[in-house]
């Protein structure tokens, strides 16, 4: 069985860069798209097992990009993952499918074991 | 300074003068004027409360008012004002009442798209203060997790001091957000039926590390069968964890921190000396401390938008002085009561409740 395919779509380059070291290291391979169109092209493309989704983003927001997501694939799970301050009050974000609100930065929370957790709860499976 | 307005003459068009001057916040109603007790306007301004009088001339003198709307257009009362020192008042006739009211709203609505534009302001930028910080952050977090190899204990240290100043960083952006919103009205609790347990002890797990560095003894006591409260969990947890850092920041080496959920009788929120017949369960959650404590005539001005004690105490402890001002706004939002008891020298016990949920 192959490794469980993630695809990352965040504009942030370093921050993009730093979270598929990360998620490399749990075990997943890793797939990264720079804005909603490359995301799209990937998605149809690459075939991933699941999503991780940055809110603001030039040309296309996450929201948008969700949407176009939800043409293609309704089923495939979506993390939000994102610095935006009002990460859970997104209009029309619920009747999207939205796994998990992750924030990227938080006080004394760890970012990314909450990133771990929502990912083994979305694919129903640990990372690794 | 709102504008006072006081109004002479008790005529039916002075009713709907009330309630539109009553809905600008640019204006205070001091009061209405007439020489007849039983006319249209001295029954609606006594219905709702307003001061009136019959007295003109005392009435000037204690409504201290800015303008006098002169509804009247009687020359017997217009020499009557003549003879009455209005000083500072202004009198204006209903025409020109009509352009104040044009006046204040236009006000009205600029302070309100400033309001906007502010929120709106600070919003995006905290978008850009954190997009780079999480970058920072999750950098140092790999080095610091072993990720990117073995590092010495010398550097582990600094990279210790860089994580608590990150999280600092964020706690203030966060902060700074929370007050924008509650100042503009925008902010909004999503409530549900929570354990508050289970909040609690999500709140303590990151304190505990930065409880180990101190080498405090963090304890949880809570009580068995607590019922369920309605609030809003995200907010919940974030008074749980502004109060318990507060405690570790203001508890030397060696001493204890300790939270506590039970179940409180209390009335409006707030728990009383004594139970009385009457008072609503609530749940209470209290974070004690054996930090330096607080003096009494201070308990009321923690609870201020920056208002840590001294200036001093925020070079030596850091803050924003914003994190318990915003602890009282959500709490009070919930319908709870937040306060504090404390000795000084021995340590602090800040306490909040909430309504149960049904």
């Amino acid at each position: 069985m192959g490794k469980t395919k993630v695809l990352l779509i965040d504009d942030e380059y370093d921050f993009q860069e730093l979270m598929s070291i990360r998620m490399g290291g749990w075990g997943y391979d890793v797939i990264k798209a720079s804005d909603g169109k490359e995301a799209i092209d990937l998605l149809l493309k690459e075939n991933p097992d699941i999503i991780i989704l940055d809110y603001i983003m030039p040309d296309m927001d996450g929201l948008e990009v969700l949407k176009k997501i939800r043409e293609l694939n309704k089923n495939i799970p979506v993390i939000m993952f994102t610095a935006h301050p009002d990460t859970k009050s997104f209009e029309g974000s619920d009747t999207l499918g939205i796994a998990a609100f992750i924030p990227k930065l938080s006080a004394y929370e760890d970012a990314q074991s909450s990133l771990k957790t929502a990912l083994n709860l979305a694919l129903k499976k640990p990372a690794c | 300074m709102p504008t006072r307005v006081l109004i002479a003459g008790g005529g039916e068009k002075v009713i709907s003068l009330i309630n539109t001057l009553n809905g600008l916040k640019d204006i205070e109603l001091a009061g209405l004027c007439d020489n007849r007790e039983d006319s249209a306007g001295m029954m609606h301004a006594k219905a709702i409360g307003l001061p009136c009088s019959t007295d003109l001339s005392a009435f000037m003198q204690s409504s201290k008012a800015d303008i006098i709307i002169d509804t009247s257009g009687s020359p017997e009362f217009q020499k009557a004002l003549g003879r009455i020192d209005l000083q500072p008042a202004r009198i204006i006739d209903s025409k020109a009442a009509e352009l104040l009211i044009y006046l204040a709203r236009e006000k009205e609505s600029a302070v309100q798209e400033v309001g906007r534009m502010k929120s709106e302001f600070i919003s995006t930028t905290s978008h850009e203060l954190r997009t780079p910080l999480a970058a920072i952050k999750e950098s140092v977090m790999l080095i610091l997790d072993g990720t990117a190899g073995e590092f010495s204990s010398q550097q582990g240290f600094f990279l210790k001091i860089a994580k608590r100043n990150i999280d600092r960083l964020a706690t203030l952006i966060n902060d700074l957000l929370d007050i924008s919103k509650i100042e503009s009205g925008r902010m909004r609790l999503k409530k549900a039926p929570c354990d508050i347990e289970v909040l609690a002890r999500k709140a303590l797990e990151p304190m505990r590390v930065l409880a180990e560095d101190k080498r405090l003894k963090l304890g949880a006591e809570f009580e068995a069968g607590l019922p369920q409260v309605s609030c809003d969990a995200d907010k919940i947890t974030q008074v749980i964890t502004n109060l318990l850092s507060n405690a570790i920041k203001y508890t030397a080496s060696g001493g204890a921190v300790n939270i506590k959920v039970s179940k409180c009788l209390s009335v409006n929120g707030l728990k009383p000396q004594e139970p009385k017949p009457g008072f609503e369960d609530f749940i209470e959650v209290s974070v004690k401390d054996t930090g330096v404590g607080i003096e009494k005539e201070d308990f009321s001005r923690l609870f201020l938008k920056f208002g840590q004690l001294d200036g001093s105490m925020t070079r030596r402890f850091g803050g924003t002085g914003l994190g318990l001002a915003i602890c009282k706004e959500l709490i009070s939002m919930h319908g709870g009561e937040i306060w504090v008891e404390s000795d000084v020298g021995k340590g602090s016990m800040f306490s909040f409740t909430l309504p149960l949920a049904n």
